[in-house]
């Protein structure tokens, strides 16, 4: 029996896969971790040949699992995000600063923008993070937080508030995370030597490119609106592409 | 004293980073081309960053010798790990065999590190067997640097990642995936999810290489405990005492030993402890820590020699 694809339904699975992006992001695969991931099961012709490619890699590693796994995970999760060097090159940094910071430092102005983001959500950082508000498994798990948000307010009949939410994640994404997760999956794909962070690289580019095509369809009335009233946003966002939908009005969710 | 010692501070001798130099000093054209403090460019840090890696031209035996000198503590449990896999034994036996030969001793590796640092010095492999004891070809762990992606056919199902980005673009498996498929009613039309399962990987066995063996059967505990004796005559009767002392069950405590040899007249100049010869038999194998200082069987067979010595 077909299983129902809702728009809640949806958002559940975006919290979902956010969640999951953020956590491999967070710090090295453990254990638990390793056989949580095991139960998934990776979707394949999704239409996004990133996405496609990410859960190939994903899956592969997954089923190669041996006694040395999580040793090969620790070493490359080392290897990838903080590296052995200190030219400025030596890994995929994950903090969103130093891609965006001429000098390729941390705590720059992207993570005073994050911090402010996350505030007026009413998201404060844990005080046991100790790696800046503007890494990239921060700023997936304020989107995990967002789609969650805005899943609950989908079940309890509030479109008005699901589109507020969602309308912030489009915003974030836009200004933030598709602005340098472009140059940190290119780095990671140069230093990665396991599947998984492989994997992680394609997944994160192709999902986060999914979800705004995903925003732009859910969201074009919205757009619309905001860009008529701002006159600095264009209808149906440029940067949507092919995937925006000619007639927006006629696709909002 | 009447003087402030902020009165001393001579503001005319501080050291100015923002003083202009003397004249001349500064090659206008060749500052104008420096940037201090400015970011290496990716070109510029890419020496550093892909430096080539050394080929070793050690054989197995080399490294595996290189190995034990290189941890010194670990050395006796390498040792007894190769000589355990002369029968292959699973992961699970390899790890209750370490931790059983760790049991009194410490090491900030784990089994797991124990048997990577043999599989690397090439004294011990690891070796999957299909059901009918035919070794399978595995490829196991992080792809080696410079290793290319596998550039194999589809057989996931899914489209090979060409063009992603040239660097990475298909790691497919040799061996067919298991799928699945769900039915989705996105409200208009039913579609057809396909996905691949995880599946497990058949357990692989540890096996000893030759080169292992070798230097295991190479190993002479007791020529080189002859050896240490031989060097130091002097003390022939201290390690003598010390041996026969650790004899008793459960062996003997380092206090013990301090009251057995320190006032000994022999130890007084150079002065000497016990824990300077108990270090030195634990190193050649006659005594081993187990919870008490104890004589191994290396051991007892010099204490035996000695005694048929003296009978002669």
């Amino acid at each position: 029996m077909a299983k129902d694809m809702t728009v809640a339904a949806v958002l559940d699975s975006r919290a979902a896969t956010y969640s999951m992006l953020a956590r491999l992001y967070r710090s090295e695969l453990d254990a638990d971790y390793l056989a949580k991931l095991r139960q998934m099961r990776c979707p394949v012709n999704t239409g996004n040949a990133d996405v496609d490619a990410g859960y190939k890699l994903l899956h592969s590693f997954l089923s190669h699992v041996w006694e040395r796994t999580l040793e090969d995970a620790a070493r490359d999760y080392l290897r990838v995000f903080i590296g052995s060097n200190t030219t400025g090159h030596a890994a995929a940094y994950p903090n969103e600063s130093v891609h965006t910071s001429a000098e390729r430092l941390v705590m720059q102005d992207a993570r005073d923008e994050v911090l402010a983001v996350y505030r007026a959500a009413g998201l404060e950082s844990s005080t046991r993070w100790r790696s800046g508000e503007d890494h990239i498994a921060c700023e997936l798990e304020y989107m995990q937080v967002m789609s969650e948000r805005a899943a609950a307010a989908c079940a309890a009949g509030d479109m008005t508030k699901a589109a507020s939410t969602l309308m912030a994640q489009h915003h974030f994404l836009d200004d933030h995370l598709l602005g340098w997760v472009g140059f940190l999956t290119d780095e990671m794909l140069k230093f990665a030597q396991t599947d998984l962070y492989r994997g992680l690289a394609h997944l994160t580019r192709g999902f986060l490119t999914e979800d705004k095509a995903f925003l732009d369809e859910v969201l074009a009335e919205e757009l619309d609106v905001e860009a008529q009233l701002h006159g600095d946003r264009p209808v149906a966002d440029a940067d949507a592409g092919e995937t925006a939908p000619a007639d927006p009005s006629s696709q909002v969710a | 004293m009447e003087a402030d010692v902020r009165d001393l501070f001579d503001e005319d001798a501080l050291f100015d980073p923002f003083e202009d130099g003397p004249e001349g000093d500064v090659d206008p054209a060749a500052a104008a081309q420096v940037t201090i403090g400015a970011p290496l460019s990716a070109e510029e840090a890419a020496p550093a960053v892909a430096a080539a890696p050394e080929v070793d031209e050690r054989t197995a035996q080399e490294r595996f010798r290189d190995l034990l000198k290189e941890t010194p503590a670990q050395r006796r449990v390498m040792l007894a790990l190769v000589d355990f896999c002369r029968q292959p034994k699973t992961g699970e036996e390899m790890d209750a065999r370490t931790e059983e030969l760790l049991r009194y001793g410490f090491s900030i590796y784990s089994p797991v590190v124990f048997r990577e640092l043999l599989e690397e010095a090439g004294a011990i492999r690891y070796a999957v067997f299909d059901d009918e004891g035919n070794e399978v070809a595995e490829a196991h762990g992080a792809v080696a640097e410079g290793e290319g992606p596998v550039e194999s056919g589809d057989r996931c199902g899914s489209v090979p990642g060409e063009g992603l980005d040239g660097a990475t673009a298909d790691r497919a498996d040799a061996e067919p995936c298991a799928m699945s498929s769900e039915q989705y009613f996105d409200g208009q039309e039913t579609v057809e999810l396909e996905f691949l399962e995880v599946t497990d990987e058949r357990p692989g066995l540890w096996v000893a290489m030759p080169e292992g063996l070798e230097v295991v059967d190479e190993q002479d505990d007791a020529g080189e405990i002859r050896d240490l004796l031989a060097a130091e005559p002097k003390y022939l009767d201290i390690y003598h005492q010390i041996l026969d002392f650790c004899t008793e069950d459960g062996g003997r405590s380092a206090k013990e030993l301090d009251r057995l040899v320190n006032d000994s007249p022999l130890l007084e100049e150079p002065r000497r402890y016990s824990g300077y010869f108990v270090g030195r038999l634990e190193r050649k194998g006659a005594l081993e820590w187990r919870g008490g200082w104890c004589t191994t069987q290396a051991g007892r067979d010099m204490i035996a020699e000695a005694l048929a010595e003296v009978a002669q």
